[in-house]
């Protein structure tokens, strides 16, 4: 780009960058055009770039237009008058925001998260999640759904205090169920090294646009800023639905939020606070 | 939702939908979300993440409806929401996996590009910086003119076509392998 800033003599001390996307849309006037060509035969610089742009045009011309991706209008009315926005997103007006700082600190614990994997077969084998163990059976357990604020779980210790273990960020075709949910919880609390999915099932990894979704929708739910163990897409009775886990090991504490995929609307909820060895 | 009015202009459904019509709200979403997924697809790469990002946008749009005075068209006013999804999907995705530098490529034909070069020209696209990609999708693939961009934007006119001219430079040295130079999209000429 160097001879961009040394123009040759004679030519103008401006390249006129405004000027030469009209002239490659064609949409200057004929003055206009007439200054901009005496400027290219002396400038070298700008020739190569009329060049480049040239091609740009011609290959973005040859893109294919994608159908519509018949959105549901009922569900975007759903969620615009239940689901909370989270701060971090941008107004519609323009206004664009920082995010959390908690946000640094996650991404690598998320980048850990993509680069191993891991799982587990706990659920492999339960057609629906209907067969799970039922939530009667998990002391402690809540099926409430709720809106993100905390609710009334009690907080979990600091983050200092979690010491991640293996995080798990797959896509199967596994149903999640309440009960299955509730015995998700209860299997992290009780030692389960989280043997929960299995990548056979079709799974493949989250993008980061959806991990990072699945986390934000679960910490604005559970009101706190702990790196998520597990972030799992699945489905819920039906429903695509992202199963984001937080832990605190210390004091045996699981929660599960259940959030739909491309909201972060919470479905549900489960917590068990397991206290010491596995009930059953 | 009731049926909805096709054949009423899109400032019409807006105040119907502010009004408490869920069915003249279904018809600007029908009539508005392939332009608005086609802006994400380009500007994220990834059908499911354009997927988001329009639904994003559609919700964002709901929530302000009443803030639409119609001072500018309603197409113009969305596609604003819409650049700001597309902008809070590229953030997300940074910090969520601290990176800077291209977002994951697209794979390859997902959603019906039958040849080579069509992937080709998308990987390159998203090799460019996010302001200038902005820029050369809504004028050289929506078919937005300057002016409407520059309202989208909120930029002057003659930024938008300088902006234009090194997103088109940018992407003409991606596809030619070549890096991009450091460029700084706030450095631009004013008009």
């Amino acid at each position: 780009m160097s001879d961009r800033n040394s123009p040759s003599p004679g030519a103008p001390a401006r390249h006129p960058e405004e000027a030469l996307a009209g002239f490659v849309d064609g949409t200057l006037s004929e003055d206009e055009r007439r200054l901009v060509e005496a400027h290219l035969r002396t400038c070298s610089a700008c020739r190569a770039e009329v060049d480049l742009a040239k091609a740009s045009l011609e290959a973005t011309g040859a893109l294919p237009e994608a159908d519509a991706p018949g959105l549901d209008p009922e569900a975007i009315v759903h969620t615009a008058r239940t689901v909370v926005p989270l701060k971090s997103r941008s107004t519609a007006t323009g206004e664009r925001q920082r995010p959390a700082r908690w946000l640094g600190v996650v991404g690598g614990l998320a980048a850990a998260a993509i680069a191993g994997v891991f799982l587990v077969g706990l659920f492999r084998g339960q057609g629906g999640g209907g067969s799970a163990t039922t939530a009667a059976q998990a002391p402690g357990v809540e099926s409430t759904a709720r809106p993100p604020t905390g609710g009334s779980f009690a907080p979990l210790p600091s983050p200092g205090a979690v010491q991640p273990r293996t995080q798990t960020a797959v896509v199967a075709d596994e149903n999640f169920s309440r009960a299955s949910v509730a015995e998700l919880a209860r299997s992290l609390v009780n030692g389960g090294t989280s043997d929960v999915l299995s990548q056979q099932n079709g799974a493949r990894r989250l993008s980061a646009t959806e991990l990072g979704r699945a986390r934000l929708c679960a910490q604005g739910a559970a009101g706190t800023a702990e790196s998520p163990l597990l972030v799992v897409r699945a489905r819920f009775e039906g429903r695509p639905a992202y199963l984001t886990a937080f832990m605190a090991e210390g004091s045996k504490v699981a929660r599960v939020v259940v959030t739909p995929v491309g909201t972060c609307t919470v479905l549900y909820q489960t917590q068990y606070p397991g206290t010491g060895p596995s009930p059953g | 939702m009731t049926s909805g009015g096709a054949h009423l202009p899109d400032r019409e459904l807006a105040a119907r939908a502010v009004a408490g019509d869920d069915g003249a709200f279904a018809e600007l979403v029908r009539r508005h979300e392939r332009r608005v997924y086609n802006l994400a697809l380009r500007m994220l790469g990834r059908s499911e993440d354009a997927r988001d990002a329009a639904q994003d946008a559609f919700v964002s749009c709901y929530r302000n409806l009443s803030k639409f005075r119609g001072e500018a068209a309603f197409s113009t006013w969305l596609h604003r929401i819409a650049v700001n999804a597309c902008y809070d999907v590229l953030r997300r995705r940074r910090d969520v996996l601290g990176l800077d530098e291209a977002p994951e490529p697209p794979p390859a034909a997902d959603h019906g590009d039958a040849v080579t070069t069509s992937v080709d020209v998308r990987r390159a696209l998203l090799a460019i910086p996010d302001e200038f990609r902005t820029v050369l999708v809504l004028h050289d693939i929506q078919d937005l003119g300057y002016d409407e961009i520059a309202r989208i934007l909120e930029v002057p006119v003659g930024t938008v076509k300088s902006r234009l001219h090194r997103a088109r430079v940018a992407l003409g040295r991606a596809l030619g392998g070549e890096p991009s130079p450091p460029s700084d999209p706030s450095n631009e000429g004013m008009p």
